[in-house]
């Protein structure tokens, strides 16, 4: 009897569910897509000059050099000089969106999360109503205002550009977790001699550590990457960030394509280095609030 | 110790009426338990005693100040709550601890009053640990325990034996009266 109805069950498991490998070679293609260019990047920036250049390519350096990497981060040759100057612009800059971002974040989303105020829903889709343009839209009328605001040139153009791009999304972030933090914590918080101030600092300050986290990363992000508002509000050599900076490997005549590699991979180095370490509470910020706990 | 005397308070949202004209005198050291249906207020009139919502109208006296207007953290007042609301990212010694705390007690004083909450709740040896790491019954414990460590003028518990299964609920529906031994003993208005 259990032989009779274990045969077809058996039979059943190994039946190949066609989606299902159309879905695997989906992915695989979809990884290809995305790690090709970045292996291929790494794999140019420890070539030289020549073998960069040379066709057929050469798929697997013959000799593999880390002097493009030296180049960069030598403080005291001028390829040097200018990338770690570019580097720090563009750690500062970001640097200092991340933290005002937090800074004006943290209570506009705790405001939307726990106080009813007239307009409140009005103000709360408003915040959304810059990300709902394409942001070059917003290029010229900011240009024009950062120039009669005498910031052009300065890095507090692009701090300013990237907080309204990264506002509203951290503010969306932050109010669900605060949502998702039950209101009796900070209600026995007040009861037991806490001011509301020192309820939401010490009860729901902490609980919130990994959506501050995950908002933080996003900022940091959105503005190391951001390239058209950089582009356009600084002509200085000496005050621009990474993505304009690395332009200059492009001249007229020849492109170091190695030194570009090698600069492009340096640049992603923070951002991955980030993920890595932070992304446990990137994915919970993202999927907080999905179920009810 | 402290009578508790509510006089017509309303709490309306809108046009409903959430608590409609209220009065009660709870006296020194009296057990009261607020009985209803659910949605009748009885966790609304708690709220408006702890002053966690603000009424519509009415007055609400402890002992012979008008705490009205005052926040709840300077009512005296303690209250367990439904869900105990235990601050999930502190140990239990720190639960404890934190009304202490915010009242600026010396570490030593925190110290000995914990212990001494901690020793009558029989919750010693579960200090270490966060709330998560304890059954219903001992955060139950945990959360009375919180309201204890500092004698309070009033204890208000909202339904605090709800999420403890049957058994529990007997045997901790005669602790809450004998807890308080005698001199903490005030007004208490429970929410069965």
């Amino acid at each position: 009897m259990s032989m009779v109805s274990a045969a077809p069950s058996r039979r059943r498991r190994v039946k190949i569910d066609p989606w299902r490998w159309v879905g695997r070679f989906f992915l695989l293609f979809l990884l290809t897509f995305t790690v090709l260019p970045m292996l291929w990047m790494v794999l140019t920036s420890i070539k030289s000059q020549f073998a960069a250049m040379q066709y057929p390519p050469q798929w697997w350096p013959a000799e593999p050099t880390l002097q493009n990497y030296a180049k960069l981060l030598d403080p005291n040759g001028s390829t040097g000089q200018e990338f770690l100057r570019y580097f720090w612009n563009s750690f500062y800059v970001s640097m200092v969106t991340t933290i005002l971002g937090v800074i004006v974040a943290v209570p506009a989303a705790y405001a939307f999360s726990r106080f009813t105020f007239p307009g409140r829903t009005f103000l709360f889709f408003s915040v959304l109503l810059r990300n709902m343009f394409p942001s070059v839209v917003f290029l010229m009328p900011l240009f024009l205002l950062m120039r009669w605001m005498g910031l052009v040139n300065t890095h507090g153009s692009l701090i300013l550009t990237y907080l309204t791009f990264g506002l509203p999304l951290s503010i969306w972030l932050l109010k669900g977790f605060f949502d998702n933090i039950p209101i009796q914590l900070e209600q026995a918080a007040r009861i037991d001699g806490a001011t509301r101030f020192q309820a939401f600092f010490f009860i729901v300050m902490p609980l919130s550590t990994p959506g501050i986290i995950a908002t933080s990363i996003f900022s940091f992000i959105g503005a190391w990457n951001e390239y058209v508002y950089a582009y356009t509000f600084l002509s200085k050599q000496d005050s621009m960030t990474l993505p304009v900076g690395i332009q200059r490997f492009f001249t007229e005549f020849a492109t170091d394509w190695p030194g570009l590699m090698a600069a492009t991979f340096l640049m992603s180095v923070p951002v991955v280095v980030l993920f890595l370490v932070l992304q446990k509470y990137f994915v919970r910020a993202l999927t907080e609030g999905a179920v009810k706990h | 110790m402290a009578q508790v005397v509510l006089k017509d308070i309303v709490k309306t949202y809108g046009s409903l009426y959430a608590v409609n004209n209220v009065s009660l005198t709870v006296e020194d050291g009296e057990f009261v338990a607020l009985v209803g249906p659910s949605g009748c207020g009885k966790t609304t009139t708690l709220n408006l005693v702890a002053g966690l919502l603000p009424m519509t109208d009415g007055d609400v006296m402890i002992g012979d100040r008008n705490v009205t207007d005052l926040d709840p953290k300077d009512r005296d007042i303690a209250m367990v709550f439904q869900n105990y609301a235990l601050y999930p990212n502190k140990t239990v010694y720190k639960n404890l601890a934190f009304p202490l705390q915010m009242r600026k007690l010396s570490k030593a004083e925190i110290d000995v009053k914990v212990m001494d909450a901690a020793k009558v709740l029989d919750i010693v040896h579960l200090l270490q640990r966060k709330p998560r790491e304890l059954s219903g019954g001992q955060q139950q414990r945990v959360a009375l325990g919180r309201a204890l460590v500092r004698d309070p003028q009033v204890f208000l518990m909202d339904e605090p034996l709800s999420n403890l299964d049957a058994k529990l609920r007997v045997q901790m529906r005669t602790e809450p009266k004998t807890l308080p031994s005698g001199s903490q003993g005030d007004g208490d208005l429970r929410h069965p």
